[in-house]
């Protein structure tokens, strides 16, 4: 993942906090480098995927200064 | 009559049951290394070794005449081996309409010399068809095409384009509808099939990328396209019938249950460890069961029609409506299950399967006929239109 990737965050936010929510590394476009997540985001990533328009609304991309604290893919 | 009271209970011959063990030794052996993301695609999914393995076996063509190339079996025989083709996820797609379609369609419409050359490579794994019907502004509105071969001294002279078109870009041919006299005013007549090899000068095909980041389906161009004067399929002017015949034979299949077996399947193993295994999950695997079952039983029926000689077009409209509902209530009620659970607890194959099959559940109800265009059938076969 390059540097200017790391400036930029997909954020998953969850209906109603039930779920907390999470945010991975991107590039502008939103596209996540699944080779540079450990086994742990990347699991929460497909979760996270998963649950759009269930437990998840669409992801954003936002830029990381303005993202919440990041924790291995997690937002708490 | 209608449509349910001429679907009767029918069990596979112990015959033709009788498959099911060699096929389902060979998928062992070509299949389940693979990982379920991956199988999930099944019949999307391309591997012209596989087709061709298949092939050599004598899986494909099953149903078709042994002068041919084919099996000389019945429709059952078919049957078992499709469902476990799809049981496992394997990887169909290069061999897929060819074997279920094209290949039959020739048999009944095409002449000595065609079904000579085109029939047994198909029943061999090597040569794959798509289907040309969908236009720009022609797809549930099939009438509307606007693809015209013309006649010229060399045969006939392709112009127009095609869309949506299945894996055109690994195939060897397309069947195309094709107007070949008249305008679209004239609707279903004029129409035609012919045969396209897609290698000619003037064929440009570019695939579409879909969703879940996949390329099956394509755009396909005829520019000035030379077909051969025997390149129609079956008799000019008489394409709409035909068409109607091909698609008795796409939508009676065990397909049409199947596209979410393999994320089930998985969600079911995850199901079945500790972790795994809870009072709500335990009652959805029933209630997912119970609604896949019939809908097995009645695809059975169908094929007893096929078996028969009969044409289910009614029926098979009737099990491919009901089917897709329960192919796209999977991946949701699957979702729904999980969301409750920590993540962490999930496993990643699982995840990536949901992932998939959650993008491209829509499609369910759209390939081979929405649920409009089937709704409109089984009215139709009820006398109600």
């Amino acid at each position: 993942m390059n540097e200017v990737s790391l400036r930029f965050q997909l954020v998953y936010q969850s209906v109603a906090g039930s779920l907390g929510n999470y945010s991975f590394p991107c590039n502008p476009r939103g596209d996540v480098d699944l080779n540079a997540l450990d086994d742990r985001s990347r699991n929460n990533y497909y979760f996270a995927r998963a649950m759009v328009g269930r437990a998840m609304k669409l992801p954003k991309v936002v830029r990381a200064s303005l993202a919440p604290r990041i924790n291995e893919g997690i937002l708490q | 009559m209608s449509a349910l009271d001429s679907l009767t209970l029918t069990a596979i011959p112990a015959e033709d049951e009788a498959l099911r063990a060699p096929v389902r030794e060979f998928l062992q052996q070509q299949v389940t290394q693979l990982p379920a993301h991956v199988r999930a695609r099944s019949w999307g999914g391309y591997d012209s070794h596989f087709s061709r393995e298949a092939g050599q076996r004598g899986f494909l063509g099953l149903t078709l005449p042994k002068e041919y190339g084919g099996g000389g079996r019945n429709a059952y025989a078919r049957y078992v081996v499709v469902e476990e083709f799809l049981n496992f996820g394997a990887p169909v797609g290069s061999h897929w309409i060819a074997e279920r379609q094209s290949a039959p369609l020739i048999l009944k419409y095409g002449t000595e010399e065609q079904k000579r050359h085109y029939i047994p490579p198909v029943c061999r794994g090597e040569s794959y068809f798509c289907i040309g019907m969908s236009e720009p502004n022609a797809g549930s509105d099939l009438a509307s095409v606007r693809t015209r071969a013309t006649r010229n001294d060399q045969g006939w002279l392709l112009n127009g384009q095609k869309i949506w078109t299945t894996n055109a870009h690994h195939c060897h041919y397309m069947i195309a509808l094709v107007r070949t006299s008249g305008t679209t005013e004239d609707r279903h007549k004029g129409l035609s099939q012919v045969v396209v090899d897609l290698k000619l000068p003037g064929v440009t095909v570019r695939p579409i990328t879909d969703l879940s980041g996949d390329s099956h389906f394509c755009e396909v161009f005829f520019d000035n396209v030379q077909l051969a004067p025997d390149a129609v399929l079956g008799t000019a002017g008489e394409g709409w019938e035909q068409v109607m015949s091909e698609l008795a034979f796409e939508r009676s299949g065990p397909e049409r249950l199947f596209s979410s077996i393999v994320l089930f399947d998985e969600w079911l193993a995850f199901v079945r460890t500790p972790q795994g295994r809870t009072p709500e999950s335990v009652q959805l695997a029933g209630k997912l069961l119970s609604q896949i079952a019939p809908l097995r039983a009645m695809s059975i029926a169908v094929t007893a029609k096929l078996a028969q000689g009969e044409s289910p077009v009614v029926e098979a409209a009737l099990v491919k409506d009901l089917g897709t509902g329960v192919e796209q209530a999977i991946p949701a009620l699957i979702a729904d299950d999980l969301y409750r659970r920590p993540a962490q607890q999930l496993p990643t194959e699982l995840l990536l399967t949901l992932n998939y099959v959650t993008q491209v559940a829509p499609s369910f109800s759209l390939r081979g006929g929405t649920r409009d265009i089937l709704r409109g059938m089984i009215a139709r076969g009820l006398g109600l239109r």
